[in-house]
């Protein structure tokens, strides 16, 4: 398995080069830079900011700025902003944690909302139970997150205001400030993926029960919540999982929203007032973070097939 | 419960105006006392209603406190309509204000010397006995309730008694003494029925009832006075019932329990009962045809069976050495302890009064940001970043919150020996924040011309936003004097918000020690509050500076990161935070208006139009340009969708600068879509092939009006929508604002743009003059004339003549149509109601000043 990590790793370098280029040519030649949106339009020093478009090298040709940054990545040396004027790696350190956190805890809600409704709707096929989980999946699925967010702010925010609204919690402060703070983001992110995933648990389950080894189980006088748990639930996870997997890029991209509805300090809130600000080094970095992240995430996917599916096998 | 009881708002309002009641009872007390004192001649019928008057009051001012503190409090924040000029604002203006504004609007044509001085430490002291009072209020009203019960119950025990004694133990009273109550009656013309008996338990006579009066007599009475005497006192009863004194006995035994606390109150009370027996003293010794002598006789016969019972309204109310002196003529002299009592009460009152009366500190005033980069004040201006240099950074003047004209800050005064030459004087004692990396604590260092002169050569050496104009030199002249010269006499260096106030001062060897990045993190400035915590585009905490030269109220600011404006408003709502410093969407402005738990603090607003690129094909015609502006009913669009959180604009020139408004403005547009069509007809546009579209030379008339998000997208609709009836084909084309910003630097090829500035005082200048093409300038409109009377005003430094040359080369612009004036967005800051003196600021919200200190009233 081990050549098989190192030729997905070394594969993912030319993707991430690409995945860079794009993202350069996108910023430089999309109008109005960092620069540009400094200017007010009654009140600017034409002066100074020349001297200072040169200072930052933005009036270099394209190939000559993008050709720096390269030079400063291939050191590891994402930059530094031009807005806040601190290493670009700097903020990614710090804000990066915040994301996983997020990201981790509304992967956590989706399973823990997904497998029980999956199981319950899959063993109550076609009754009340099932029409109810399909019904929640649905919307879930159907709800854009962001008007979730407002909702969920709206309700428990403003209205019964059990929840804070923004920001992230401290342990410092205790366990409940640092829960609290998670909570809002995490549901409203998870809540899509659970949707997706408790479908797919119920049809996964449902092809595994129709299968004649859990028949035989059952024919051997097994309880059927055994049955349930034991026999189908492991072999229906599978697809659940690889899904999981691969949702969570999906989640990350969401968290670009999230943190900004929820002022959740993390990678996607600095990705997105980068992009407001035109701030190429920190747009260069986060993106080429989420992208690092994903290729990461589906290697681990893949690694975790043999884990869970002992016949597949990587060489 | 009884914390949730304790800590409601009606609580802390009542604890409040019980307190204010102090005072209150003890002026009224101080005030009657020298009435009486100088009306000691007159009448005790007029003394008594003086006094009763004063009780009375004593009653109601707390219930003109009580509805004046809720009306405070809950009152609606709405929207204060638009009102010309000058804007109205919620807070309450300080005197100090008109101050400043007299002398600032002559420190334009001709500067004077303008000092104000800070808040005396006096005022300091009490706010802080103020804040220390406040969490006792709550138990204040407890303690107050359990003694309004016991009194109750007391009174209620009083009264039952005195009904037992209208039964128990009487006995009829012998005939003669009927027949001489019967006798007084109708001599004193009393309609009543009065009953009268014997009783074997009272020790005075004594009136019984309310509505059916009784009068007791004690049977020892009967003995030991004679049957003259026995009238006499009778007569004195009976004038008690004429006069309806028990009834208001009654009222001034709950006036007395509402107020038990205050000592004031019951010697009020005790003169009126006091002057009453006197008015009945006078009427029985005339009811009786006696002399005064004998009747101070048989008072002080009853004295000695005299027994003390408020409640028993009778012949002993009052005192009866007092009242028999008063009798013979020989008043009672005032006793120098009770003076010395009632100086040592009016000193208490006067302590309650001042703490009750000065506003609250501590706290910590969250305000939301969306965005906050950095924190060295000449590398941007972002609205995040320009509220904390405000908190941070000193500025030789501010804006002043009503017109934005110059006040005195760290410039103590100013003056202007020639056309070019400005000599500031700076505040002394100033000093720049300490516990830092530069300057230790208790090492701060102060403020000094040296500082004005680094920060001015450091701000036109790497300002990009703003720029201070054409400065010659900047010299320290001595420790606390600087000189400024212009290049040219330049009178908007001071009068525009956007020159010399954007000049925040900085301590040089911040910069050095810290280099530019550091500084930018840990920036180190005199203002009132310094950095505690700073994460980019995260958080700000900022802690009150102790020796600022107006010592805060608030213990801090803490700048929240919220970049969704939306979440914003929510948070504003909910009291997550407590100032949404600028509110950008105007559907906002309608839906935080109605709650009446929020202030909106009206500041400086933007210009919003259409503006022109007048080189691109058509819009190069003034014919075309001139039809599109009568194509369209910018009147019905703006009302649709802008009043009343803006109004119609005729031009550029805001109206809350001080420039005054032009008269013949309006006159220069006008709606008239036949005359538009005619003049398209005229230059050529005609619909020639049926399309519902004009064309000229197979050219369609299409054109994208593009703009960014915001109230003006739906002002464009609206009119492109009457354009296309025209036969006109534009469209809105909503873009990102740095998208929409780059596309009218590089020319704009559409030809029509929407037009955007914070109208800045020198907007006109940068927005239309031939030097700032390509820059500011993005109609890329010269015309020689308009340039040479903007030139010329920019160096006038007479008002009126400036006046005279702004406005009309505005309406040489406007003729032009260079630009077509959509209307004036106002601009809010929104807060809870219990955060007071804010000042919206033109240069950053304005939390401690010389005229304002913000605090939380909670």
């Amino acid at each position: 398995m081990f050549p098989y990590v190192l030729r997905r790793l070394a594969a993912s370098i030319p993707v991430l080069l690409g995945i860079s280029f794009i993202t350069f040519t996108l910023v430089t030649f999309a109008p109005g830079d960092a620069i540009s949106l400094m200017l007010s339009r009654d009140t600017t020093n034409a002066e100074n900011v020349q001297l200072l478009r040169a200072e930052l090298g933005l009036d270099n040709p394209w190939y000559v700025q993008y050709y720096d940054d390269m030079r400063g990545l291939a050191r590891g040396d994402f930059g530094t902003s031009i807005n806040s004027q601190q290493p670009v790696m700097a903020q990614i350190k710090q804000r990066f944690p915040n994301t996983l956190l997020l990201t981790f805890s509304a992967m956590l809600v989706a399973l823990f909302l997904a497998i029980p409704m999956g199981l319950l709707s899959a063993a109550r096929r076609n009754r009340p139970a099932d029409y109810g989980a399909m019904f929640l999946s649905m919307l879930g699925v159907a709800m854009p997150n962001f008007w979730l967010g407002l909702m969920l702010i709206l309700l428990f925010g403003l209205e019964l205001r059990w929840l804070p609204i923004r920001g992230i919690g401290s342990l410092e402060e205790g366990i409940w400030d640092f829960v609290s703070h998670l909570i809002l983001p995490a549901v409203t992110l998870g809540t899509a993926l659970a949707a997706l995933l408790t479908r797919l648990t119920r049809n996964a389950l449902l092809d595994v029960l129709s299968e004649d080894y859990v028949r035989t189980a059952r024919a051997k006088g097994l309880r059927s919540l055994f049955v349930l748990l034991k026999h189908a639930l492991r072999n229906a996870i599978i697809p659940v999982v690889t899904t999981a997997g691969l949702q969570f890029g999906s989640l990350l991209g969401g968290a670009v929203i999230i943190e900004t509805i929820f002022s959740w300090p993390g990678l996607g809130l600095l990705s997105i007032t980068a992009i407001r600000q035109r701030d190429l080094p920190v747009i260069q970095g986060t993106v080429l973070v989420f992208a690092l992240c994903f290729m990461l995430v589906t290697l681990l996917v893949d690694i975790l097939y043999s884990v869970i599916d002992p016949r597949i096998r990587y060489v | 419960m009884i914390d949730v009881l304790l800590e409601s708002a009606s609580v802390m309002l009542l604890g409040r105006v019980l307190v204010h009641s102090l005072w209150q009872g003890v002026a009224i007390a101080i005030v009657l006392a020298t009435l009486l004192w100088i009306l000691t001649g007159v009448s005790s019928n007029g003394r008594y209603y003086l006094s009763l008057s004063a009780l009375l009051t004593c009653l109601l001012l707390p219930m003109f406190t009580l509805v004046y503190f809720s009306t405070a409090t809950s009152s609606s924040p709405r929207f204060v309509e638009y009102e010309p000029i000058p804007p109205t604002y919620n807070v309450q203006r300080s005197p100090m204000i008109d101050q400043l504004l007299m002398a600032d609007a002559s420190a334009l044509a001709k500067p004077e010397t303008v000092q104000l001085q800070p808040r005396s430490m006096t005022v300091r002291t009490l706010r802080r006995w103020k804040f220390k009072l406040e969490p006792l209020l709550p138990w204040l009203v407890l303690g107050w309730f359990l003694g309004i019960i016991t009194l109750s119950l007391r009174l209620g025990l009083g009264f039952r008694s005195l009904q037992r004694l209208r039964s128990n133990f009487v006995l009829h009273v012998p005939p003669h003494i009927k027949t001489t109550v019967l006798k007084l009656s109708q001599r004193l013309e009393l309609k009543q029925d009065v009953t009268i008996k014997l009783s074997q338990i009272v020790d005075v006579p004594l009136v019984v009832g309310f509505v059916k009066p009784l009068i007791l007599v004690p049977v020892s009475v009967l003995n030991s006075l004679t049957p003259e005497q026995l009238e006499l006192i009778l007569a004195h009863e009976l004038a008690h019932i004429k006069r309806v004194d028990p009834i208001i006995n009654l009222l001034q035994n709950v006036v007395e329990i509402i107020l038990f606390f205050n000592p004031a109150i019951w010697w009020i009370s005790q003169q009126v009962r006091q002057e009453r027996e006197y008015c009945c003293d006078a009427i029985a010794v005339a009811a009786c045809q006696s002399n005064t002598y004998d009747y101070a006789q048989t008072l002080n016969q009853l004295n000695q069976l005299r027994i003390a019972n408020t409640l028993r309204l009778a012949a002993n109310g009052g005192s009866l050495l007092k009242r028999i002196l008063k009798l013979v003529g020989k008043p009672l002299k005032p006793n120098p302890s009770h003076g010395l009592a009632g100086f040592g009460l009016l000193l208490l009152s006067l302590a309650i009064a001042s703490v009750a009366m000065a506003q609250p500190q501590g706290g910590v005033l969250k305000v939301a940001f969306e965005s906050m980069p950095q924190l060295d004040p000449y590398k941007s201006a972002g609205s995040g970043e320009i509220n904390a240099f405000a908190q941070i950074f000193d500025q030789l003047v501010l804006p002043a919150p009503e017109n934005y004209s110059p006040t005195p800050h760290l410039a103590e005064s100013w003056e202007s020996p020639d056309d070019t030459t400005w000599l500031f004087k700076l505040r002394e004692g100033v000093v720049f924040q300490d516990g830092n990396d530069v300057f230790p604590e208790g090492a701060n260092r102060e403020v000094v011309a040296e500082d004005i002169v680094y920060s001015i050569n450091r701000f036109l050496e790497i300002s990009t936003v703003f720029t201070l104009g054409d400065i010659e030199s900047v010299t320290a002249l001595d420790k606390y004097t600087v000189e400024l010269k212009t290049a040219q006499p330049d009178p908007f260096l001071l009068a525009d918000p956007n020159r010399l106030a954007r000049v925040h001062i900085v301590p040089r060897e911040a910069i050095e020690q810290l280099g530019e990045e550091g500084f930018a993190l840990n920036p180190i400035g005199s203002g009132p509050f310094e950095v505690e915590s700073f994460i980019p585009d995260q958080e700000l905490n900022l802690v009150r500076n102790e020796d600022y030269f107006v010592t805060p109220h608030l213990d801090g600011v803490e700048f929240v990161f919220i970049p969704d404006p939306t979440v914003q408003t929510i948070a504003v709502e909910a009291q997550d935070i407590d100032v949404v410093p600028y509110l950008f969407n105007i559907d906002s402005f309608v839906q935080l208006s109605d709650n009446p738990d929020l202030t909106l603090l009206p500041g400086a607003g933007s210009y919003r139009g259409l503006g022109v690129n007048v080189t691109t094909p058509p819009f190069d015609e003034l014919a075309v340009r001139d039809a599109i502006s009568k194509a369209m009913n910018i009147d019905a669009a703006v009302a649709a969708v802008i009043e009343p959180y803006g109004q119609r604009a005729y031009g550029q020139v805001p109206y809350w600068f001080e420039f005054e408004e032009d008269p013949e403005l309006p006159g220069l547009w006008s709606h008239d879509p036949e005359g538009a069509l005619e003049q398209l007809a005229e230059a050529g546009f005609t619909d020639s092939d049926g399309d519902g579209i004009l064309d000229r030379d197979g050219e369609p008339l299409s054109f994208d009006i593009k703009t960014f998000a915001g109230s003006q997208t739906r002002v464009l609709t609206i009119l492109v929508t009457q354009l296309k009836e025209l036969g006109i084909d534009a469209n809105v084309l909503q873009q990102d604002g740095a998208v929409w910003g780059e596309d009218l630097q590089t020319g704009n090829d559409t030809g029509i743009f929407f037009d955007y500035s914070f109208a800045s005082l020198t907007g006109l200048y940068a927005l239309f003059h031939g030097d700032n093409i390509g820059i500011t300038n993005t109609h890329f409109y010269a015309n020689p004339d308009v340039d040479a009377l903007l030139d010329e005003a920019s160096a006038t430094l007479d008002f009126e003549t400036r006046n005279d040359l702004w406005l009309e080369a505005q309406r040489i612009i406007m003729a032009d149509r260079a630009a077509i004036p959509l209307y004036f967005e106002n601009g809010y800051v929104v807060a809870g109601n219990y955060v007071k003196d804010v000042e919206p600021g033109a240069v950053g919200l304005q939390l401690v000043s010389l005229v304002n200190n913000a605090y939380l009233d909670q």
